[in-house]
């Protein structure tokens, strides 16, 4: 029994030393860096998480585990039954697991599809490392934040209803009765075709040596201001929209802001909702052109969130009292009660224009 | 389907062996003295009593555990009944019976394994008829040693990969060489220091007054006393019940036998492509290439080895030049250097997309996140660069961008409260 006890006694003994070695040096110069292939995508878009582990020192490590807590709304495309992703409502635990010799870099890169808008931040990551035999000898939890922004989906704008199709497409092409029929000349531009004679500026056609017409204001701007009811519930009439027909409106309005700033428009924002990062009772973007609006519309529609903050009776009398003139709204609300109707036609008789669109009927 | 069954064929097939490997040295211990066809018969009888143990699980929860409990009761009463002393070979059979509802091979398997042959050396060590089976005992209970090693870190790898399959296979043959260094460790150290452990371990010599213990007189020889009775019986003869039951057992075995084969025959081409599948998956299930949800690819870090002092002595390459030699600007250029390897170190990435102004901010606002050494080298290392870093940065950007020299003072400043100031002076 002696020899049995003796190499009993010995394996123990390497045991107990191997891992306070692992303890000690196991996690010295292992860097860890996880990167998205981008940090804003559309909803129902895919990105790329790379994972990279370099472990830089002699002794390597038999196996070490990462673990994170993600947001549940990132889905990875192959994995969900490969790899241990352990899905709640609304976070996610996703595990991975190397061995790394000394002096190497791995680099392991997932799929992942972004269903839903949203601000999805990954804060913190667990690193956990084993032993020669395989036990867990320590683990540290460091921190590494990174955020995607996923935009709501953009709809073809062919898929909005054709009431608001067409007022969309009025504002941005509207043509002689608001485009270029005020009295005043802002300048001179190029000539095109189905420009009257009477608009070509001679003297400067002259000295440029072409064909330049007048440039004159516009009666009304050709901007849009999307004003969006985070409403879900029509108390008086017992109406309810619901979180999908609410995702509908934003991907309706991503798409008119898109229709409209890709074609040279301006177009602003206007929501009544619980915006996260945002203190205001309600959030207000001022009409702008450019691709970055666009780009501040849509982060702004990620991080919407159907929740009131201002019932939309007391913003439509803000709005009169403002007293804008020349504005476009289009209204996109679950519903609309008496009162709003009420206030709807003020804010028309105040000289804008206010389109509605309807997600209640629409779902009707 | 077909792979599916030989493999689970395969399976059953190896834990059946497993169960007669395991009790192998208790075999050979329960049946010294008895006659060579009983030896072989209960050798036979442990897959059987393990594989009728297996099938009793199958009944229902009250069911099963009562069916198993009478049939252990049935093995032991039957030994008992044959002979008094056949009952430890009884109890034993029950054991394996019992064993039956252990289907997987787990870890704690070869423990047991590993356990009962350190029983057996036990017994081997005081039972003089058992002695020539010592050294194979010992040898046996050191092979189970090593398999409990590594079959408990395959067990371990999967515990660490959560259960699922995030456990890839080559994580589990990198993990699993790992194991056999440590056994390999272990054995050569074991080699070497056994000797000095049987005479450590020897019992210290008695000293009585002023004579030694070995200095007593033998005593005297005794009566012989009464034979005990594990000693081999001369004129013993086996009970003529186990040549009855050996029987039974050879020609209901063959019956059996000769009915998978008619039934292999019958099928024949099912069964020719069912044994084909079987060898296939059991030599090639290796080089089968195992699908990964993700994209992996890995690169060696070689190339960013630190020198050691010694590798000098073996390369050409001289290391890096000593800091007394370097001009102002190099040897701010050498602390930005060694703040990034101190970074790295501690497991920062430095990415070569970032300014040098960006990566200072960046490992000053990684260093905030974590959690501060107490004490060591490391701690006053950062001490010291979280109240130098914007000057670091500032005349680094200096030595590397400018025309203007980095004066003396402006080094000395920086590293007056450097941990290895006596050093770097």
């Amino acid at each position: 029994m002696t020899v049995i006890v003796w190499i009993v006694f010995v394996l123990i003994v390497i045991f107990q030393l191997q891992r306070v070695v692992f303890r000690r040096l196991g996690l010295r110069a292992v860097a860890y860096d996880r990167t998205f292939s981008t940090d804003k995508l559309f909803a129902g878009e895919t990105l790329w998480l790379s994972e990279t582990i370099a472990n830089r020192k002699r002794l390597p490590i038999p196996w070490l585990r990462v673990e994170t807590l993600m947001p549940a709304q990132l889905v990875f495309k192959n994995e969900e039954a490969e790899t241990s992703i352990n899905r709640g409502d609304q976070l996610q635990n996703h595990a991975s697991l190397f061995s790394i010799p000394a002096y190497t870099e791995i680099v392991r890169r997932h799929e992942v599809l972004c269903p839903a808008r949203g601000c999805y931040a990954v804060s913190s990551y667990t690193m956990s490392i084993g032993d020669m035999i395989g036990t867990e000898v320590t683990s540290v939890t460091r921190t590494q934040t990174s955020e995607i922004v996923v935009y709501p989906k953009v709809t073809a704008f062919t898929d909005l209803p054709l009431s608001a199709r067409k007022y969309v497409y009025s504002v941005r092409s509207m043509l002689s009765p608001i485009r270029e029929d005020h009295y005043h000349v802002s300048g001179v531009r190029p000539y095109r075709e189905g420009d009257s004679f009477r608009m070509i500026n001679w003297n400067a056609t002259a000295k440029t040596d072409e064909l330049l017409v007048h440039k004159r204001e516009s009666m009304c701007d050709n901007d849009l201001h999307l004003l969006v009811n985070a409403e879900l519930l029509d108390h008086s009439n017992n109406r309810r929209v619901t979180k999908e027909q609410f995702e509908l409106a934003l991907s309706y309005a991503a798409s008119a802001a898109h229709y409209l700033i890709a074609g040279g428009g301006k177009a602003g924002l206007i929501f009544n909702g619980t915006v996260s990062g945002y203190a205001d009772p309600v959030y207000r973007m001022p009409a702008k052109a450019g691709a970055a609006h666009l780009d501040a519309i849509l982060e702004a529609m990620a991080r919407f969130e159907p929740v009131t903050r201002l019932g939309m009776n007391y913003l439509l009398e803000r709005l009169i009292e403002e007293r804008g003139r020349g504005l476009n709204y289009l209204f996109i609300t679950g519903f609309i009660d008496e009162e709003q109707d009420q206030l709807v036609r003020r804010l028309r008789l105040n000289g804008n224009s206010v389109e509605l669109l309807l997600l209640y009927k629409e779902a009707a | 389907m077909n792979g599916t069954l030989a493999g689970g064929i395969i399976r059953f097939a190896g834990r059946l062996l497993f169960e007669w490997v395991l009790w192998v040295p208790a075999w050979l211990l329960l049946t010294i003295g008895h006659a060579q066809e009983d030896r072989l018969l209960s050798l036979t009888a442990v897959p059987v009593c393990w594989a009728i143990g297996c099938a009793l699980t199958l009944l229902r929860p009250p069911w099963q555990m009562m069916a198993t409990i009478l049939f252990m009761l049935a093995i032991a009463a039957g030994a008992a009944a044959i002979d008094v002393h056949e009952l430890p070979l009884g109890i034993w059979l029950a054991v394996v019976a019992w064993r039956g509802k252990y289907v997987n091979i787990t870890a704690g398997q070869y423990g047991i394994g590993f356990a009962a042959a350190c029983a057996s050396v036990f017994v081997a060590t005081g039972y003089d008829a058992a002695e020539k089976y010592r050294l194979a005992f010992i040898v046996v209970s050191v092979v189970w040693l090593a398999a409990w090693v590594i079959a408990w870190n395959r067990a371990l790898v999967s515990q660490a990969g959560l259960g699922s399959s995030i456990a890839t296979r080559a994580v589990r043959r990198e993990s699993r060489k790992y194991a056999f260094l440590f056994v390999a460790i272990g054995l050569v150290i074991f080699g070497l220091t056994i000797s000095y452990a049987l005479d450590w371990m020897k019992l210290p010599r008695v000293e009585i007054g002023g004579s030694q213990i070995d200095s007593i007189e033998p005593p005297q020889a005794q009566e012989p006393m009464e034979e005990l009775p594990l000693k081999v019986d001369e004129d013993y003869r086996p009970n003529p019940l186990w040549d009855i039951l050996f029987w039974i057992i050879a020609v209901l075995s063959m019956f059996l036998l000769w009915r998978f084969v008619v039934w292999l025959w019958r099928d024949r081409k099912w069964s020719w492509r069912a044994i084909k599948d079987a060898l296939r998956s059991l030599f090639l299930r290796d080089r089968r290439e195992e699908r990964l949800p993700y994209v992996e690819e890995r690169r060696s870090l070689a190339k960013e080895k630190k020198q050691s002092r010694w590798s000098g002595l073996f390369q050409r390459r001289p290391r890096g030049a000593d800091w007394r030699q370097l001009n102002h600007a190099q040897k701010v250029r050498r602390l930005y250097a060694d703040a990034v390897a101190a970074g790295l170190s501690s497991g920062h990435p430095h990415a070569a997309s970032l300014t040098p102004a960006e990566y200072m901010e960046s490992l000053e606002r990684w260093r905030a996140e974590q959690a501060e050494p107490k004490s060591g080298s490391q701690a006053a290392y950062w001490s010291w660069f979280a109240g130098i870093r914007l000057a670091l940065l500032r005349m680094y950007e200096q030595a590397r961008y400018s025309p203007h020299d980095i004066e003396e003072q402006q080094v000395t400043g920086l590293i007056e409260r450097h941990p290895d100031r006596d050093k770097l002076r």
